[in-house]
This record gives C-alpha cells, sequence and structure tokens, in this order.
C-alpha cells in the first residue's frame, strides 16, 4: 500500500507528532535530571536545571504548537539542544556514561522539536543512542545503582518511544521534522484564516450585491420616473408642435386666401378687377404664401421623420394609376413649354406595399423639380419590375446636376445652385424627405445626372407578391381630400 | 339658395370664408364664432350644410358635431381646419361628412360644398 498524503492523515500527523515530542522532550528532561540527582544529591543545580529543562521543553512545545512566535520557540528549541551539552562541561567528568546519554537524548529532543532540522536525522540520532543504551559492554561499566538502572531504563526506553514515533511518521511519508508538523498545523491554521477570510469576502461580497441590488433597484425607480417625465416632454413637445402647425396655418391660410381671393374672384369686390401691376404683387404674395406653407409642412414632416414618429398607413397600392396621374400632373406644370412627355412603363405593373399619399408626396416632389428644371428636351416618368421590387424613376433633361453636387443633393436645406432663384424656389427639404420616405418603405433612392444634359431619380418600392390580392385599405388613405 | 351655416373662432378667417361663400359660391351665410352658437344656429336657421372648424378655443369642432347629432341634427357637416392631412386622418370614422384642409386654396371648400348641396 501506497501511503497517500491525503488531508486527513497530513492533519492527524500535524495534530498528533507536536504533543507526542513535546511529551518525549519532557520525559528526557526528567531523566536526565534523574541521573544528575543521582550524582550531585545534596546540590540545587540540579533541581534548578531539571525544572528549566521540563519547563522550556513545555513552553517551546506549547508555543510552537500554536504556531505563532515560531521564531521564539525555534530559538528555545536549540536552547534545549545546547542547554546539555553546556551542562556536560559544567558538571565534568562525572564517571557515570550514561548522562552522555541522556544528555545526548535530551539533544535529540531539541532537534525534534527544531523546526529545521530533518526527521531522518533525529531518527539516526536516536537509533544511535539507543544502540549505545543496548550494548552494555561497550559503556564498559555495570549498572551499580537503582537510580542508575531507572534513570537508563527510562532514557532506553524514552529513545524507543521516540524511534517508534518517528517510524510512524516516516510510515505516512512526513517529509522534514516537526518542522514539518507544525508548519502543517500552521498551514491548516492558515487555511482556516483563509476560509474565514474567504467567507468575510464572501459576505462583504453579498452585502456589496445587495447594496448594489438596492442601487439598482433605486435607479430602475428613478429611470422610470425619468422615462416618464421623457415621455410627458415628448408629449407636451408634439402637442406644441401640432398647436404651433396650427398656429402658423391659421394665418397663413388666410393670406393665401385673400390673396387668391383677388386675383381670381372680383366678385368679391364689386366685380372690380384689379390693375395688373396689382395682380403680380398679389400673385408674388401668394406663392410665397404657399411656399411658406410648403416649408411649415416640410418641416413638421421632417421632424417627425426623425423623431421616428412618421408612421406610414401601408396598403396594396397599386402603381399604374398614380403614375398616370403624375403624368397629367406634370402635363399641368409644363404647359406651354417645348417638352415631350414620356410614359416610360407598360401594361399593368404589380402592386406594392406602400402608404399611397406618401408615394405620391414622392413622385410628385420629383416630377415637379424635373419640370421645374426642364425647359426643352424631355420628362418621363416610368416604372420597371425586378424580383423583389419594382424600381421607379423620373427623368429630365434639365440643368442636370453636377457629380460633385450629387452626394449632397439629398441632405437638408441642400440645393444646388441655380442662377434663377426666383424661378427655383424650393424648401430644400424635398429631397431630404423623399429619401428618408422611400427608406421608410424599405426602398432606396438614388440618382444619376450629368451636369446640362438631365437626371434620373430612381427608388425602389418592395413588391407584392401574388400581384392582385386586394388589401384592406386603411380609411386614412381613403381619405376624400380635395388636393 | 343653399344655406350654409360656418363656424370659425378666428374672425378674419371666419370673414373671409364668408365672403368667399357669399360672393363666389352665391350661399346664404350665417356665420358664428363658437359651438355653442353653431348649435343654437343650427336648430334656428335650418341650414342646408355646417362648415365647421375643428381647431377651436373652448368647445371644439369634433364636441360641437357631437353636440349637434345628439340633438338630433342630420345636417350634413363638413370638417374645415388649418390641420395637415395627416392630423385629419385621426378624424376619420368620428362622423364629419366630408373634410377639407384650409390652406388658402378657396376652391375646394367650394367644390366639395357643391358636391353635397347638389346631391
Amino acid at each position: 500500500m501506497h501511503p497517500t498524503r491525503t488531508l486527513p492523515d497530513e492533519s492527524l500527523a500535524a495534530e498528533l507528532l507536536p504533543p507526542l515530542l513535546v511529551a518525549l522532550g519532557v520525559l528526557a528532561a526528567f531523566a536526565f535530571g534523574l541521573l544528575m540527582l543521582n550524582q550531585y544529591r545534596a546540590d540545587i543545580w540540579p533541581y534548578l536545571l531539571t525544572g528549566a529543562l521540563v519547563g522550556s521543553i513545555w513552553a517551546s512545545g506549547s508555543l510552537l504548537r500554536r504556531g505563532r512566535l515560531q521564531a521564539a520557540g525555534s530559538l528555545t528549541a536549540h536552547a534545549l539542544a545546547l542547554l546539555p551539552i553546556f551542562s556536560i562541561l559544567a558538571f565534568g567528568l562525572a564517571g557515570n556514561p550514561l548522562i552522555y546519554l541522556s544528555a545526548l537524548g535530551v539533544a535529540a529532543a531539541g532537534l525534534l522539536i527544531s523546526p529545521a532540522a530533518p526527521l531522518a536525522m533525529a531518527r539516526t540520532a536516536l537509533l544511535t543512542l539507543l544502540a549505545f543504551l543496548v550494548v552494555p559492554p561497550l559503556i564498559g561499566r555495570p549498572i551499580a545503582s537503582l537510580s542508575d538502572a531507572l534513570a537508563a531504563g527510562l532514557t532506553s526506553s524514552l529513545l524507543l518511544c521516540g524511534v517508534a514515533v518517528l517510524s510512524w511518521a516516516g510510515a505516512h511519508n512526513v517529509r522534514g521534522t516537526i518542522g514539518w508538523a507544525l508548519e502543517t498545523s500552521a498551514k491548516s491554521e492558515r487555511r482556516e484564516a483563509l476560509l474565514r477570510r474567504a467567507q468575510a469576502d464572501l459576505e462583504r461580497t453579498v452585502r456589496e450585491r445587495d447594496q448594489l441590488n438596492d442601487r439598482l433597484y433605486r435607479q430602475s425607480l428613478e429611470l422610470a420616473a425619468a422615462k416618464a417625465q421623457a415621455e410627458a416632454a415628448f408629449r407636451s413637445k408634439s402637442s406644441f408642435m401640432a398647436t404651433m402647425s396650427h398656429e402658423l396655418r391659421t394665418p397663413l391660410s388666410i393670406i393665401i386666401g385673400f390673396s387668391t381671393a383677388m386675383i381670381e374672384h372680383p366678385e368679391m369686390y364689386e366685380g372690380e378687377p384689379l390693375p395688373p401691376s396689382y395682380i403680380n404683387d398679389l400673385a408674388e404674395i401668394k406663392r410665397s404664401g404657399e411656399h411658406l406653407l410648403r416649408l411649415i409642412n416640410d418641416i413638421l414632416d421632417l421632424a417627425r421623420v426623425e423623431a421616428g414618429r412618421l408612421e406610414l398607413n401601408k396598403t396594396v397600392l397599386p402603381i399604374t394609376p398614380l403614375l398616370e396621374e403624375m403624368v397629367r400632373t406634370a402635363q399641368g406644370l409644363l404647359k406651354e413649354r417645348p417638352v415631350i412627355l414620356r410614359r416610360e412603363f407598360q401594361g399593368v405593373l404589380p402592386t406594392v406595399i406602400a402608404d399611397e399619399m406618401r408615394v405620391r408626396q414622392v413622385l410628385l416632389n420629383l416630377v415637379s423639380n424635373a419640370c421645374k428644371f426642364t425647359s426643352v428636351g424631355e420628362v418621363a416618368v416610368g416604372a420597371r419590375v425586378e424580383e423583389n421590387e419594382v424600381v421607379l424613376w423620373v427623368r429630365d433633361t434639365g440643368i442636370g446636376i453636377a457629380e460633385a453636387d450629387q452626394p449632397r443633393i439629398f441632405d437638408q436645406f441642400e440645393q444646388v445652385e441655380s442662377h434663377d432663384t426666383r424661378q427655383h424656389t424650393g424648401t430644400g427639404l424635398g429631397l431630404s424627405i423623399c429619401r428618408w420616405l422611400v427608406e421608410l418603405h424599405g426602398g432606396r433612392m438614388w440618382l444619376v445626372s450629368e451636369l446640362g444634359k438631365g437626371s434620373i431619380f430612381y427608388f425602389t418600392l418592395p413588391r407584392v407578391q401574388g400581384a392582385g390580392a386586394l388589401g384592406e385599405r386603411t380609411p386614412a388613405s381613403t381619405l376624400a381630400l380635395a388636393e | 339658395m343653399a344655406k350654409i351655416l360656418l363656424v370659425d373662432d378666428v374672425y378674419t378667417a371666419r370673414s373671409m370664408t364668408e365672403r368667399v361663400l357669399k360672393h363666389v359660391g352665391r350661399y346664404e351665410v350665417i356665420a358664428v364664432g363658437s359651438g355653442e352658437e353653431a348649435i343654437a344656429a343650427a336648430t334656428e336657421c335650418t341650414p342646408d350644410v355646417i362648415v365647421l372648424d375643428i381647431s377651436m378655443a373652448g368647445m371644439d369642432g369634433l364636441s360641437t358635431l357631437r353636440a349637434l347629432r345628439a340633438q338630433g341634427i342630420t345636417t350634413p357637416v363638413v370638417a374645415y381646419t388649418a390641420r395637415t392631412e395627416r392630423a385629419l386622418g385621426e378624424f376619420v370614422g368620428q362622423g364629419f361628412d366630408a373634410y377639407v384642409q384650409k390652406n388658402g386654396n378657396l376652391s375646394n371648400l367650394l367644390t366639395t360644398i357643391r358636391e353635397i348641396v347638389g346631391k
């Protein structure tokens, strides 16, 4: 069987070895004192010396066992080992060889207790002593008195015990000396201390966790409060926006309304039409008012889109009627200009899922741009079907956009410089909103253009698979709004 | 000659619409400035069409409409507001017979009224 260094064995050795060795040391000191008494019966020194030895062994043992004051314990142990040697010198050659033996015994006990000495060395020392003791002829003198015999017997049994203990320790694969045992005991104490510390750590961690939990809970409460506050602020902001837009629109509708009435309905003014010079300025007032109204609408739209609040009323939307409507719109916008209007779509186009009003807004924006910037040539409205989407475009042979300007054409308030700003008024928000709206539908928007030759604005809308299926139309999209 | 009850709390807007309806549309117009007056006038004058502003201080267009219907007045009501088309959508299904955006385009209102009166 191979003895293993399991924890119970280790701790058993650690628990047993120190008291055993201390007991042996005490007994050795007793034997030494007995021999001394036998030699110097009348003297006080043997009593004192024996007392000091027993006391110091006991003290060193208990000190070392506690694992504290190790340095002091070790010092005592070395003093113990040295004391008999000095006592031999002090008492001289007493004539009794046993005194050497017992002195050596004490030295061995001291050696055993010393944390530094190796176990094998202590065992060898004890065995040597035992050999000397059990071979009387080597000593060269017969044992005379009873006390001599007692001392010899005590010493030899002591040595036997020591050897037995050390062999037992050896059998348990215990290395080193009592120092090791003490260290093990110290180790277990350290382990215990570590455990206590770990427990304290754990408790602290648990406490900290509890505190953190508390804090988290408080924070979640604060967060909920902040969220409610933000939502309230958001609601008040949107109601502010709604009120604001209403407040802005009301006077504008009056400005536009009266200028329209003055230009178109002289019957409201006793049937007397205004002189043309007035009409021109009124038309300017009307146009500026309409521009301002468009601007307000665009800004509100953009604010809604950017706040993620613009909701689409998606329905299954047929494209062809919408494109036909755009062609008619373009016709009206181009009026007498020498511009050819083309339909670049054929047959019945598939349906898409889209917000009709928003798609119309995008197309209207592109078509009115195309008509605005084209004085001669062509304007086309087109569409083609691809696998998952429908690509729509508005093409013109107008002024075009320089390549350098193209990347920022979709930015807010970006307008490519125009020579005739009065002719080409716009909010600078239209294309930006268009792209937002297309992206909101899950489509893309881009352009192909060359300065002086014209532009094509493309955008895509996701297709409905299995065209012709009539989706339910929300009431909002069927709103009878006179536009 | 069709009779129109016009309800708008903004004086200038009201008088403008009133003049347009009178001179351009050739209608008889009773113009009032609040929902309460509108309910009184609706029972008294039995108009053919009610043109009702939605955003009014005090009793707004929607509560005026409800009060009218609660009193058994079935006169067609046109919602006439400066709100956006989108905001108008919120009033769909609330019982208005038509919606017209108040954006300065006078013919929209005239066309809508003509359609209702002609029916």
